[in-house]
This record gives structure tokens, sequence and C-alpha cells, in this order.
């Protein structure tokens, strides 16, 4: 358990999710009565979906025994959360994240995932579009309005109160080229006329 | 070996294989061929000071015998489940790789007997990593088929564990060795089936078609039932992938060619329909063949291409308009209701995300506008170079196996024999590096016949 709560920590959720398939197997073979499913398959789970690895995680809710299934209300509503992102029912995560008490361990992979989530939407809506109605932005973002003005103000994004109104700032990707880039290059000539 | 020098119970054979464990050489020449004739009851017994013979020999020196005992008892009535599988986890992980290549059938009842025994146990799980990890060291080199790839991957669907087939499925098999991996011809189809209901579990449609591709081109003289399933996912998928249903290479059996045309009606039929790109047709032809799709256990991908076909209309907009408004999109697309635009918007806005289509939307004007754009990538950032790089490193591995493997089958005595009878009759010499092309190569040539015929230079 105490790896699991390091990886936690140190926010490495792949190896969070290496350590937990390897511990899976363990725990089938030889059960532990010191480790509770929620300890165990409540990080696993959400260490797929930080992970962004959904189809993984909905393979493991499937082959979680059925025991663990109906005794533990918590990885139901984790699986929640799964399914609506796999869904995309972005609007409705954030109100399935808050509207409930987590235990220790769960909460900060929660609150990670809500903040990742939020990440890649202002990054989508800055790419996407040219206007949108603040409400919009709203529940893409799950947070209240004055907080979303806030947000999106300090990303440089104009808002127009009147019109109810923001105008997202593109990101611009920032391009290097790096002295590896020539030396992969001339590599390649070799290789070429080598052959 | 003759028979009286085999060992008569199970304390002399003890005796017997740690005498001949010594080398590989003395195992193959005098261990091998007794084990083979030992009757299947002796590796059942324990010894006459009541041991195990699974905790008396050595996992690695005595790999071939062990799995001879091991093979036993998994098939026997009332195995000892716990501890039979502890013996099968830890032999997994040490066992001598060139001992246990030499009884391929043998070591293949191992592994599936640890898959029954883990599911008798409770938990399919159990057996996942191991198997894995026990394939990578089994295999000669990761990209040879084994007997026992497909019931691996088979094992990982039923366990529900998709994610663990990768490292084995990532390895492109371009190694069929019979002889010393014990395969059949299902083997490569039903490793390549599953292998791509892996992928299509994992939403890794390019991959998945390639496997199914594999599957159905596969040389054949009469079409495998393997083949007709792997066309009507390779059907789905390939429309859920590039809008209609992709060409087969050209190599295919022509029997192959014509069972899925008379077999797979349902799916070239709901094919049409989505190349027509009119949703309702679509929908008709779902609800049509339903029942054979769920019958098919093609449902799920049926149903996506539903959602699919919206997206295929909206990337047909962008060809045809610069801007438009979401509603005149849901129009366009086929969505119908009081949510249709904000239906549209949702999709547009998820394939502007996966980098389906690029464009902009605006709700400066009323009810939203979309303007398409170009891509807007000019293919000069490193990220360019780097796939420009790997796609290069690939294509030399792949010409370096195609001019070894050509010389493999110039050199081959099939090659030759048929080369020499072609010689015979005039005919030319089909395929091969030479023949046909050079004409400085025996045969193929007009002129070459010509000297033969002569003569005059043999007299």
């Amino acid at each position: 358990m105490d790896t699991i709560k390091e990886h936690i920590e140190s926010r490495d959720y792949a190896a969070l999710v290496d350590f937990c398939e390897d511990l899976e197997l363990q725990l089938a073979l030889t059960p532990n009565v010191n480790i509770t499913p929620e300890d165990f398959y409540g990080p696993f789970l959400l260490g797929y979906l930080l992970e962004q690895d959904l189809p993984s995680a909905r393979f493991l809710w499937k082959r979680l025994p059925d025991a663990v299934k109906s005794t533990s209300k918590e990885l139901r509503a984790i699986w929640d959360v799964g399914s609506a992102l796999w869904q995309r029912d972005y609007e409705n995560i954030y109100e399935l994240i808050s509207s409930k008490t987590w235990s220790p361990i769960i909460t900060p992979l929660m609150e990670q995932l809500a903040d990742n989530l939020r990440e890649r939407m202002l990054n989508l809506i800055s790419e996407a579009y040219s206007s949108i109605v603040i409400d919009d932005v709203v529940k893409y973002l799950g947070f209240p309005r004055e907080k979303v003005l806030t947000i999106v103000e300090e990303r440089g994004w104009e808002a127009d109160l009147t019109t109810n109104m923001l105008q997202p700032k593109k990101i611009k990707v920032q391009q290097s080229t790096s002295l590896a880039n020539f030396s992969q290059l001339t590599d390649l000539v070799i290789h070429l006329e080598k052959s | 070996m003759p028979n009286q020098n085999l060992p008569a119970n199970v304390d002399e054979l003890i005796q017997f294989i740690s005498v001949n464990s010594d080398s590989y050489e003395t195992v193959i020449k005098h261990l091998a061929p007794s084990l083979k004739q030992i009757p299947q009851p002796f590796y059942l017994q324990g010894t006459s000071d009541n041991k195990d013979p699974l905790d008396v020999l050595d996992q690695n020196f005595c790999s071939l015998p062990y799995t001879y005992f091991l093979a036993a008892r998994c098939q026997a009535d009332r195995p000892n489940v716990a501890r039979l599988i502890q013996h099968i986890l830890s032999f997994l992980t040490v066992f001598d790789a060139r001992q246990v290549r030499l009884v391929p059938d043998k070591f293949l009842q191992v592994a599936q007997g640890l898959c029954r025994l883990t599911t008798l146990y409770g938990n399919g799980v159990i057996a996942i990593k191991p198997l894995a990890n026990a394939l990578q060291r089994y295999a000669p080199t990761p990209n040879h088929l084994t007997n026992l790839h497909q019931m691996f991957i088979k094992e990982c669907l039923l366990s529900r564990c998709y994610k663990q087939a990768l490292p084995i499925l990532k390895n492109d098999i371009t190694e069929i060795d019979v002889p010393s991996t014990a395969i059949f011809y299902t083997d490569h189809l039903l490793y390549h089936y599953y292998g791509a209901m892996v992928y299509i579990g994992l939403k890794n449609y390019e991959r998945a078609l390639y496997f199914l591709r594999l599957v159905i081109s596969a040389p054949a003289s009469v079409t495998s039932q393997i083949q007709i399933e792997a066309y009507k996912k390779f059907s789905l998928v390939s429309l859920l992938l590039h809008g209609k249903i992709a060409h087969l290479p050209k190599y295919t059996a022509s029997v192959v060619f014509r069972s899925v045309k008379n077999q797979c009606q349902a799916y070239q039929d709901f094919a049409s329909a989505f190349e027509s790109l009119n949703v309702k047709r679509l929908r008709n032809e779902f609800v049509k063949w339903t029942d054979i799709f769920r019958k098919d256990k093609n449902l799920g991908l049926a149903k996506q291409t539903l959602n699919a076909i919206y997206r295929r209309n909206i990337q047909q907009l962008t060809q045809t308009y610069l801007t438009l408004s979401l509603a005149d999109i849901a129009d366009a697309v086929g969505l119908e209701g009081r949510d249709a635009p904000k239906i549209a918007e949702n999709y547009v806005l998820r394939m502007i995300e996966s980098r389906e289509i690029f464009a902009t939307i605006s709700h400066s004007h009323q009810n939203g506008m979309v303007s398409f754009h170009d891509n807007p990538d000019r293919y000069d950032t490193s990220l360019t170079i780097t796939q420009l790089e790997e796609q290069i490193n690939k294509s030399t591995t792949v010409s370096e196996r195609v001019i070894k493997t050509d010389r493999l089958v110039g050199c081959s005595k099939e090659y030759l024999t048929k080369s020499q009878h072609m010689l015979t009759t005039g005919g030319a010499i089909p395929g091969g590096l030479g023949p046909g092309d050079d004409p400085d190569f025996l045969g193929g040539s007009a002129g070459f016949e010509h000297f033969i015929d002569d003569g005059k230079y043999f007299s």
C-alpha cells in the first residue's frame, strides 16, 4: 500500500498503473486481508483514467469480481465518473466528482482528474472557438462564473459581458530545431548514400 | 533407445534424468527419446520414499522432464490445484527455453493447464502475466509465431486483460517455423483474429484492420470460417476508418473472395448504405440486420458506425464549404430534433480535438458558425522528422527481410525443383529474384530456351 501512496504523491500515474497490474495478479493468487478492494482497485481504476486509457479502465471494471463490485459503493462511484468520461459527458463529470466525499487515498486523484480535464477543455476551447458563450465555458470547466472569468483573464482571453461572450486566445505552439535534428538528418543521408 | 533400457519405476526415472541432464547434447541424445516412450502414468506418481518429483527435480536443468511431469499432472482428473499452480508459476519463470522447445506440444499442455487451473481457482487473471513472460522467452525471436500465441491472446480476451496482450501483439510475425514450434495453419489465423479483437477493444482500429487483413489474405485452398468471421469485422472496422470497405490484397485466395461475397451479404449491404452517406438508409439497414450483427457478436462495432456516419458527413462538408452555420451542418448530415445544432456542435468539437477536421466555431453571430480550415501543419516540425525517421527505419528493416527471404526461397529445394521442371518443359519461372527480370539467370528468357534446343554446345 505504501508504494501506491508514493506513486500518488509523486503523481507518477504510469508507474501506479504498472504496480497495480502486478498487485492484481498477486492478490488473485494470495489474498491479503490487509488490503481492502477500495484501497487497491480505486487507485488502479483512477490511474487508468488519469493516463487517459479509457478502454483499459473499462476492461478493469468488467473483470472486477462481482463480490467487490456489489459491496463497494465508492468503486461504483469512481466508475460512474469513468463512464461519464467514456461517453464524453463532460458537463456532468464535475458534478459527479464534487458531490461525493471520497476516501483520503482517492481525493487527490479525483482532484487531479478534474484539473486535467479542465486543462484539456481550456486548450480545446482556445483551439476550437473564436468566440463562445460564457455559460458554455462554465459548463465545460465546472467552476462558478466568477472563477471562470478570473481563469480566462489570466490566459488573456477577452470577455464581453454585455454580449456574454468570450474570445479565447489561440495557443502558439513553439517550434524548435535543435542540433539533434541535424545529426538525425546527416545519419539519414549517410544511410541513403550507403544503399 | 531400446525398450528394456527404460527406467522401470519413478526412482529409476529420476536417477536416469539426473544422469542425462548434464548438457544440452545428452538431453537431446538420450533423455528426449526415452521420455517420449515412458508411459504416461509414470509422470503422475511419486517416488518410493513418497516425494513428489516436482519437488525433487531442478526446474531449470531438468526443464525437459519437468515439462512432461507438469503436462501429465495438468491433465489428471483431480489435481491439487493450489500446489500445481505454484509449481507451474515458478517453472515458467526459470525454465530453459532450449529444452522446452523440444516438446512444444507438452509445453502447450502446461500453459493450457495453467489457464484451466486458475479458472478453477477462481481468477483467470493469475495466468496472464506469467504466460506473457514465458511466451517471450519461449519464442526463438519476438517475430516467431509459436503454438502458444493464439491461446495466450484468447486467454487475455476471456479474462478481459486486453492491455496485457500488447507486449506480444506489438511484434509483427515474420517467422513461421513449423518443426520447432509445432504450429498449425489455424494458429496463424486465430492469433491474428484474436489479436484484431484486442485492438478493436482498445480502439486501435488501424492495427486491427491490419491483423484482419492478414487473416483474410492468408493462402488458402478452402475458406476457413475464421476468415469469414474476420471479413465481417474487417468490413465494419473499414467503415469506421475509411468510410468504405477497404480493398483486399490482390493475393487473397480466390475461394476466399467468393465465400465472403456469398456469406457476408448483411455486411455488404450495410457497407453500401454507409457509403451512400444517407443516415436514414443506414439506420434502416441496421434495423434489418441487427439480429445477424448480434449473433456474430459485432453489434457494438455496428453501432459505432451509426455514429461514425455523422463524422464522415461532416468531413465531407469541409471539402465543399468554407463556412457553415451549425444548423446547416445539422441539416446536411442528417441530425434531427430541436437539439440538432447543439449535437452538431459536439461532433465538430470532438473532431477538432481528435484532429479529424480543422475548424473554428464562432458564437458571435446568432446560432453559431463554423469555418473550416486547411490542415495548419506545415510538416516542418521536429515531430515530422521523428515520424519520417521511424518510417525510414521500418522500411529498411522490411527491405532487409525481403532480401533475406528471397534468398532463402531461391535456395530452397522446392523452388529449385520447380525451376528445373519449368526449364525442361519450357515455361516461365514464377517469382524469385532473377527469373523473368534477369536474362542472365537460369531459364526465364526465350534466348536461353533456344540455347538448349540448339543442343550443339553440349553434344
